[in-house]
């Protein structure tokens, strides 16, 4: 892993994404402190409605009066809250679902992978809009259509990784010697398959807050007052084109944090998989 | 390849139906009563239980679910909430409008992509290439609503130079409908300036759509053009002293497309989820406007048709794409 770590070190576009994400890390873990209104994530302020970029609001301020730089810094929290619980979700229903499947074969792998066949007959969107639609329009119910309509793509990487690695001669030799299941498993098939995971759910959390942010947009994800990145957006299109930084400021923070994530879920996948490796 | 085209299709099948169930459970799922909707506000208990019951929502689910099938395989869709127009004719309505975003939406992002793929390729490591490598990881990086707003921004409100929304203007007559395609259609009628009034509306969600198509082709073709630069046939062209340029977009192209075409049926799944978003901004009235809106309102009919066709189109796409794979390169057919 040191050779990995060091080549990821020494990748300017790696560098760049590992930046970005750093600095969206802290914006998510001290917003409040950053910020110089933290109050106008929720409070709105009537009198300063609409008010253009300036030395006191560095973002101008929105239809009710809210800072939109303290909210576009708030907004991380949410987007990486709802990316990571999305991609850690998934990933505990897919990847123990397609290690089993992968190894078992059978009947076992032949439910498992029409039902991902049926996940995925549609975009994710379309599925997380339905499922979406079903609840009350919420960070949480975002975040659990999400993660509903996300497991097969976890699924889908893990059971075809797990049958080739399933071919070596390690799992014979693990078999013969009576290794159970769940070990051969989760100790010796799943470290294999790791880089194909990593490299997915790196790309995954970047898929995701664009997935998320749509869904706050559309008004079916997180609701007013909470600092979302696309419910800010859709809040902000009624003042167009007066209004105009309170939606541009939002929408290039996704910009942003899809790019972190895309950047390093790159040089991940350059590193993990040679074969992938983009010829430089 | 016949074989190839049948097994394919006969794959799809069940997992339609799957699909189907899914949405049909979620639909039925939703908290607000359909019936008590389509009723209206001054409706009593009485009527909205008799509408409840004429529209088969008192039977159990199993029972709710069969019926629609039988209904389905007859034809019927069923009846939209919202528009009180039977499912089918909404649809036949509106997918001709996505198709004619989809068409502009693939014209412009392989027009664009292949060439940026291949120039990158060429300039590898060049100041041109890290310039498209730049553009294409952001394009692939923006938000679609925001890209709409933004272009709607520029161009309709501060530049006023395209048109804000919809497929023609509020005043214009549509075309005479043959293929549901306005600019088509319009060409169909001789009139020339309906078609550019038609694709002068196209341009702002086409370009908001092709935006990560083309950042996905462009990246594609590079690395495939890069791999082929380093096959020995491409230095015995040069050797023998073809032109660079024959050398690219004759040879090199034609033998690295076949990536560009696997990405083709992957970039239409990203298409039809853009289009949702792009069609609600833009106020095109396609299938992914129509599929939002009865969201909205949980009006099932309409989401559990929409979903299929969206089902449908993808699947269709997905094996044309594994059939043009085969076309180019045949040892794909023999695996079958």
């Amino acid at each position: 892993m040191p050779l990995a770590l060091r080549r990821l070190l020494t990748d300017p576009s790696a560098l760049l994404g590992l930046g970005i994400l750093l600095v969206m890390l802290v914006c998510a873990v001290a917003g409040e402190q950053l910020v110089p209104y933290p109050e106008d994530a929720f409070d709105a302020k009537p009198w300063q409605r609409l008010e253009p970029p300036s030395a006191e609001f560095w973002f101008g301020t929105d239809g009710l009066g809210r800072d939109v730089f303290s909210r576009t810094i708030m907004g991380a929290r949410v987007a990486l809250m709802i990316a990571l619980s999305v991609v850690v979700a998934a990933m505990l229903v897919g990847v123990p679902l397609g290690l089993l499947a992968g190894y078992h074969g059978g009947w076992l792998s032949e439910v498992v992978m029409r039902v991902t066949d049926v996940f995925q007959a549609v975009p994710q969107l379309v599925l997380a809009l339905a499922f979406a639609a079903v609840m009350r329009p919420s960070v949480s119910s975002a975040m659990l259509a999400l993660a509903l309509t996300y497991w097969p793509f976890f699924c889908r990487i893990v059971y075809g990784e797990t049958r080739r690695v399933k071919s070596g001669l390690f799992v014979d030799a693990l078999q013969a010697q009576g290794a159970a299941t769940g070990r051969i498993l989760f100790l010796h098939v799943l470290p294999n398959v790791a880089p194909a995971i990593i490299v997915r759910a790196t790309i995954g959390m970047g898929v995701t807050i664009l997935v998320a942010a749509t869904l706050g947009f559309l008004g079916m994800g997180a609701a007013p007052p909470t600092p979302e990145w696309g419910l800010m957006v859709a809040e902000a299109r009624k003042d167009l084109p007066e209004g105009w930084w309170q939606s541009l400021f939002p929408g290039l923070a996704i910009l942003l944090a899809v790019l972190g994530f895309n950047l390093v879920g790159d040089a991940v996948r350059d590193i993990a998989d040679p074969r992938l490796r983009r010829s430089r | 390849m016949p074989r190839l085209i049948l097994r394919r299709l006969a794959l799809m099948a069940p997992v339609l139906l799957g699909l189907l169930v899914l949405v049909f459970v979620l639909t039925r799922l939703v908290p607000s009563d359909p019936a008590a909707m389509l009723a209206g506000e001054q409706a009593t208990a009485a009527q909205i239980a008799e509408l409840r019951a004429r529209l088969g929502l008192d039977r159990p689910l199993p029972v709710q679910f069969w019926l629609y099938v039988t209904q389905v395989a007859q034809g019927d869709f069923g009846t939209s909430l919202y528009t009180h127009r039977s499912v089918l004719a909404d649809l036949a309505e509106r997918i001709p409008a996505t198709i004619e975003l989809a068409l502009a939406t693939m014209t412009l992002s392989i027009g664009l992509g292949v060439p940026l793929g291949v120039v990158a390729a060429v300039h590898r490591n060049g100041v041109l290439d890290h310039l498209i490598r730049v553009v294409t990881i952001a394009g692939l990086a923006v938000a679609s609503f925001w890209m709409a707003l933004m272009l709607q921004l520029v161009f309709s409100m501060w530049l006023d130079v395209l048109p804000l929304r919809g497929r023609i203007a509020t005043g214009m007559s549509q075309p005479p409908i043959v293929t549901g395609l306005f600019t088509l259609d319009y060409l169909l009628a001789g009139d020339l300036r309906g078609v550019a009034h038609a694709a002068w509306h196209l341009v702002l969600p086409a370009v908001t759509l092709a935006l990560p198509a083309t950042a996905t082709i462009a990246r594609f073709t590079r690395s495939s053009v890069i791999e082929t630069l380093q096959k020995d046939f491409v230095t015995w062209e040069r050797a023998i002293g073809y032109p660079q340029r024959v050398v690219i977009w004759r040879y090199v192209l034609r033998n690295s497309l076949s990536a560009t075409v696997t990405q083709v049926g992957l970039l239409f799944g990203l298409f039809l989820s853009g289009s949702i978003v792009v069609e609600a901004v833009f106020g095109w009235p396609g299938l992914g406007d129509y599929l939002y809106n009865a969201i909205l309102i949980s009006d099932y009919q309409p989401v559990l048709a929409t979903t299929l066709a969206i089902g449908v189109v993808y699947a269709l796409v997905n094996i044309a794409v594994d059939l043009t794979q085969a076309l180019i390169d045949p040892r794909v057919a023999e695996q079958g």
